[in-house]
């Protein structure tokens, strides 16, 4: 009998084997769009001043906070007319201040960074080859010694490489001279005859601007890009060389984000500074590379120095993995930018949901 | 003005290193092959169950009665929540593998486990993910009480190595989570024999010290080597630190029941529940209940 009682209080004991539970909390914030002022050098406004039905653009956002809704986008700004007049966080604990990874917008920067390199006379020119520069990391493929900085800004130089190798080979491995390894790939066309996107083009730029100027591409940034625009809390990884990765690995804050969209807005200007040149800015996001050759126009999406140019030129946007953007369009005065799980795969319906909130966005405005 | 749409696949475009499971694991099973890292984990849990018994023979050797060698076959149901992830909660159940040795004897009992365990993931938006335990444990029971009809309570020390895994695949295709911890405290064991050829037992361990290893805050590396063993390896053993009751807690019920099918041969099941939760960097929390079917191989004098 005592047996009996033992096996039930154990049986027993296994039925309530379940209990203890972790409990699962909400995932978005409640609504919250206000802006707020916090001596970034973003000046404030709503979204009426600066010409926003605001109940349209409520509407336009609301999805992002809606909590069966699962959306990646973490973070969303909306700047007109040089002001801030939406920001909001959906992840409660990623909030203003948290740094994102913004994937492959970083590409955009280096961009600008370049831009600045020129302005300061580190390069010769668009066209310096960049053997001149680091004629150590070439072999002897005479071919290869054609690629010029330009073939660099426009993803031409013909090396064959594709993306997941740069994230298997020189992230993964830590490979050491970066450069030299990218450079021994060979050739599946001769520099300038083809736009390819892949990651290791801007590397090369990373590499060519540390070895011209002895300083790496980040701290370039950081005194004459970041500093004025009071972007302090950045994180840019640096590979084993101590090069920026030109392409990825950049952390910023959305609303640093959207200085930088605001920047170029402003034709390079910040506060009536004149940070990049206006020349700089119209050539790097006008377009340089055509990928989309015999796509009629009002279809055909474009790229500059990196930056992706919408078709008749409606939106200038820099986008990374996962949907990171910060999309700028001038006829509106306005930028907008979103920032999302950076590491989230397969989320396809992300960009029609983004796509339908941005164009709901941009209705919203009434002059 | 319409917002001209784009291509959705060129949207991806820059998406880097996308593998889907089967190939991730048969890359990592690949390079196992090729680096064998796990091998000195082995030695070590092969070495740790040997001398279990061999240190019963020298302190013990008059008290030693009986030594056991229990394979567990367990269901296991997890919950998890990492907030350096997202506080959501993951749920989900898998099954593994338990070995464990114990050397028996009237006043002191030896006992040395491993169980490792892969289960599935889900969060309520239907992401999957999955998680991978392995826990090492060695605990000494002494006898400190008789009350009568065979119960018996046993106090000692225990020292443990558990090392959690959590890969959010749909969530975070580029990371995993890692929670291991390493702990020593007392186990206190409540033991009934009164029944010929049945036991029951009911344990809990509280551990009083930890070290403690979690991913940063900001995991910088973008691609970290997820297709190589040795990362898994050095990844839980990275940036080991003490914690505090604070920052720190956990602790473990194991109730165990064993039935004698003939002579030197047991079957049983047992109840594990694990609780622990963390607040460095950012708030976890980790249950874990398995249910075992376990068989027992006896030796010894009796």
């Amino acid at each position: 009998m005592k047996a009996i009682k033992l096996i039930t209080s154990f049986g027993l004991i296994i039925l309530i084997s379940g209990f203890g539970c972790v409990k699962d909390e909400k995932l978005k914030t409640e609504f919250n769009i206000e802006g707020v002022n916090i001596g970034d050098g973003w000046q404030i406004s709503s979204l009426a001043s600066e010409g926003f039905n605001e109940v349209v653009f409520r509407a336009a956002v609301m999805p992002l906070f809606d909590e069966n809704n699962y959306i990646t986008v973490t973070s969303l700004i909306v700047a007109r007319n040089g002001k801030l007049v939406a920001e909001a966080y959906m992840r409660d604990f990623q909030g203003r201040l948290q740094k994102r990874q913004i994937q492959s917008t970083t590409k955009c920067i280096t961009s600008l960074v370049i831009g600045i390199a020129f302005e300061k006379n580190y390069f010769t020119g668009l066209d310096q080859k960049l053997y001149n520069i680091m004629p150590e990391a070439f072999d002897e493929d005479l071919r290869k010694r054609e690629i010029t900085l330009r073939h660099l800004l426009t993803m031409n130089t013909g090396l064959k490489f594709n993306n997941e190798e740069i994230a298997e080979e020189l992230f993964m491995k830590k490979q050491e001279n970066v450069n030299k390894y990218i450079l021994a790939k060979p050739l599946f066309a001769l520099p300038g005859s083809g736009f390819n996107y892949r990651d290791c083009d801007p590397q090369l730029l990373s590499g060519a601007i540390h070895k011209q100027t002895g300083l790496p591409l980040d701290s370039i940034a950081n005194r004459y890009l970041f500093k004025p625009l009071g972007i302090t809390d950045y994180y840019w990884e640096k590979n084993v060389d101590g090069d920026s990765w030109a392409s990825e690995a950049l952390f910023m804050r959305p609303r640093d984000m959207a200085k930088i969209g605001q920047l170029v807005l402003n034709k390079g200007s910040w506060n009536g500074e004149q940070l990049i040149s206006e020349d700089w800015i119209t050539e790097s996001t006008s377009t340089q590379s055509d990928p989309n050759v015999g796509q009629p126009p009002d279809k055909k999406v474009t790229f500059g120095y990196y930056w992706r140019i919408q078709p008749n030129g409606v939106a200038i946007e820099a986008n990374g993995a996962g949907g990171q953007q910060i999309l700028i369009i001038p006829e509106k005065n306005l930028v907008i930018v979103y920032t999302c799980e950076p590491y989230v795969q397969g989320q396809y319906s992300l960009a029609t949901s983004l796509y339908t909130i941005t164009n709901a966005i941009i209705n919203s405005v009434t002059n | 003005m319409a917002y001209n749409s784009f291509d959705m696949t060129e949207y991806f475009i820059d998406i880097v290193n996308y593998k889907t499971d089967a190939m991730l694991f048969t890359q990592i099973i690949f390079n196992m092959k090729k680096y064998l890292f796990f091998i000195p984990t082995m030695i070590v849990a092969i070495i740790s169950v040997c001398i279990s018994p061999v240190a019963g023979q020298t302190t013990q050797e008059a008290n030693i009665s009986e030594r056991f060698l229990k394979f567990s076959l367990p269901v296991v149901h997890n919950q998890v929540k990492e907030n350096l992830n997202a506080p959501l909660r993951w749920d989900g159940v898998g099954s593994g593998l338990g070995v464990s040795h114990m050397s028996t004897g009237p006043n002191v009992i030896h006992e040395v486990s491993f169980i490792m365990s892969v289960s599935g993931l889900k969060n309520r938006y239907k992401y999957k993910g999955y998680a991978l335990d392995a826990s090492f444990g060695y605990t000494l029971s002494y006898k400190v009480s008789s009350a009568g009809f065979g119960n018996t309570i046993y106090l000692g020390p225990q020292i443990r190595w558990d090392a959690r895994i959590n890969f959010f695949r749909d969530w975070d295709d580029s990371h995993i989570y890692w929670f291991s911890t390493y702990e020593f405290g007392p186990s206190l064991k409540w033991s009934n024999d009164q029944f010929e050829k049945q036991n029951i037992s009911f344990t809990i361990q509280l551990p009083f010290v930890a070290l403690v290893s979690r991913p940063s805050e900001n995991q910088y590396i973008d691609q970290p080597p997820l297709i190589k063993p040795s990362y898994y390896f050095k990844s839980i053993n990275e940036d080991l630190g003490l914690v505090t009751i604070n920052n720190y807690f956990s602790f473990r019920i194991l109730a165990d029941y064993s039935y004698q099918i003939k002579k030197g041969n047991m079957i049983g099941s047992s109840w594990l529940f694990d609780y622990k939760s963390c607040k460095l960097p950012r708030n976890t929390t980790i249950i874990t209940n398995i249910v075992m079917i376990n068989y027992y191989k006896t030796f010894g004098k009796k």
